[in-house]
């Protein structure tokens, strides 16, 4: 039993490290950066109760995602104090997430050490496009789960401590999913969402809460925006009304159009 | 369906409350959900079916508050609620970043018997 996520003997997801391979296994007695329990004391304190007979009404008006949240925030100030700026990137499959790291890493590496968390359901075919980089590259392989959580990244970042001295970015390069992910709180810096020309200028309608949970959004593989019949100014319009609160910025991994402003905005959310 | 892993969370929470009360079956559990807390209520439903089979929680009953979006207009000065997902202070037409309610997703209150 993990003494401070109280995660179970075997976790239903598996990080894979470049030196390692697969089957992570589990750390015990190593978490000295987390600090204490992640739990709280596991009983229930109902704050009122009303008895009928036998049957009773146990008011408790709790958050249901306390508990990611509360690892949430520990991941946020395990960050903080290190230093380290962490973005949640996401997507829908194949939208350029990787595509953005691969260029991003290269123009950052021997600038600014970043390291990445990459979640999929299966494979580390990710990890191995990002790797060779200069940056340390963990892949979650989430299983049956559609999204990150602050669990899995507590756990990823554990695993790669030892290569990521002077880490001053974390990429955490959710599983691509439009829904889910915008529920789950990494403990993140801010929050990427990338939307991608081939996509059409409708989906930031159809997927209205994850573009209003974004810092930013990028608008990716601008290279195909004539060829796919892209209309940027509909997209922007849509973009404008539906997350008012993010930043645009429209953008090519390929041919690296727009990208300056990209890695700007990365700058400028350094500590 | 993330509605599932959510309603993992709830049923042990559930369970934990139940049995420090030293209850033997739960026949309610009270949920508030927030419009942009991501969950939607089929599969929510449908996870909780799912789920209580073979639990003390087999009969009980599903019941979900739904929260609406609730917004504030700067310019404005007032609450509003929303009639979509662009949302548009219905005085002065301009969109409204600051959202008040409706990202709940909370744990009510549980019902119980011996």
């Amino acid at each position: 039993m993990c003494q401070e996520c109280g995660c179970g003997d075997k976790h239903p997801f598996e990080i894979i490290s470049e030196k390692k391979g697969g089957g992570y296994g589990h750390h015990h007695g190593h978490h000295s950066s987390h600090g204490e329990n992640h739990h709280g004391d596991g009983h229930a304190h109902p704050q009122e109760e009303k008895r009928s007979g036998d049957r009773r009404h146990l008011d408790l008006g709790e958050a249901v995602l306390s508990h990611n949240d509360r690892l949430a925030e520990r991941n946020r100030g395990y960050f903080k104090a290190k230093g380290i700026c962490a973005i949640n990137l996401l997507s829908s499959p194949g939208a350029g997430k990787t595509a953005l790291l691969e260029k991003t890493l290269d123009g950052l590496q021997g600038q600014l050490l970043a390291g990445v968390v990459v979640g999929d359901p299966q494979t580390d075919l990710d990890a191995q496009r990002l790797r060779g980089r200069g940056a340390p590259v963990l892949q979650v392989v989430t299983g049956q789960a559609c999204h990150l959580d602050a669990h899995m990244v507590a756990h990823a970042v554990e695993e790669m401590e030892e290569e990521a001295t002077g880490l001053k970015i974390l990429f955490l390069e959710n599983v691509g999913n439009l829904v889910c992910p915008a529920a789950f709180d990494l403990g993140e810096k801010a929050r990427v969402v990338l939307f991608s020309v081939t996509e059409g200028e409708d989906k930031p309608l159809k997927y209205p809460v994850i573009f209003k949970s974004a810092d930013l959004i990028l608008v990716t593989k601008m290279d195909l925006a004539e060829a796919s019949g892209f209309d940027e100014p509909k997209a922007m319009k849509h973009l404008k009304s539906v997350a008012p609160q993010a930043r645009v910025l429209a953008l090519s991994s390929k041919t690296g159009a727009g990208f300056s402003a990209w890695m700007e905005w990365l700058a400028s959310q350094q500590p | 369906m993330h509605e599932v892993g959510i309603m993992q969370g709830i049923l042990h929470r559930v369970f934990e409350v139940a049995s420090a009360d030293g209850a033997d079956k739960v026949l309610a559990v009270h949920l508030q959900v927030g419009k942009m807390s991501g969950v939607e209520p089929e599969p929510l439903q449908f996870a909780f079916e799912a789920l209580v089979r073979g639990t003390p929680a087999e009969s009980a009953f599903l019941r979900v508050e739904w929260v609406p979006v609730a917004c504030f207009c700067e310019s404005c000065q007032r609450e509003f609620e929303p009639d979509d997902w662009i949302f548009k202070c219905p005085i002065c037409g301009e969109v409204s970043s600051v959202i008040k309610r409706g990202k709940e997703l909370c744990l009510m209150a549980v019902e119980v018997e011996d």
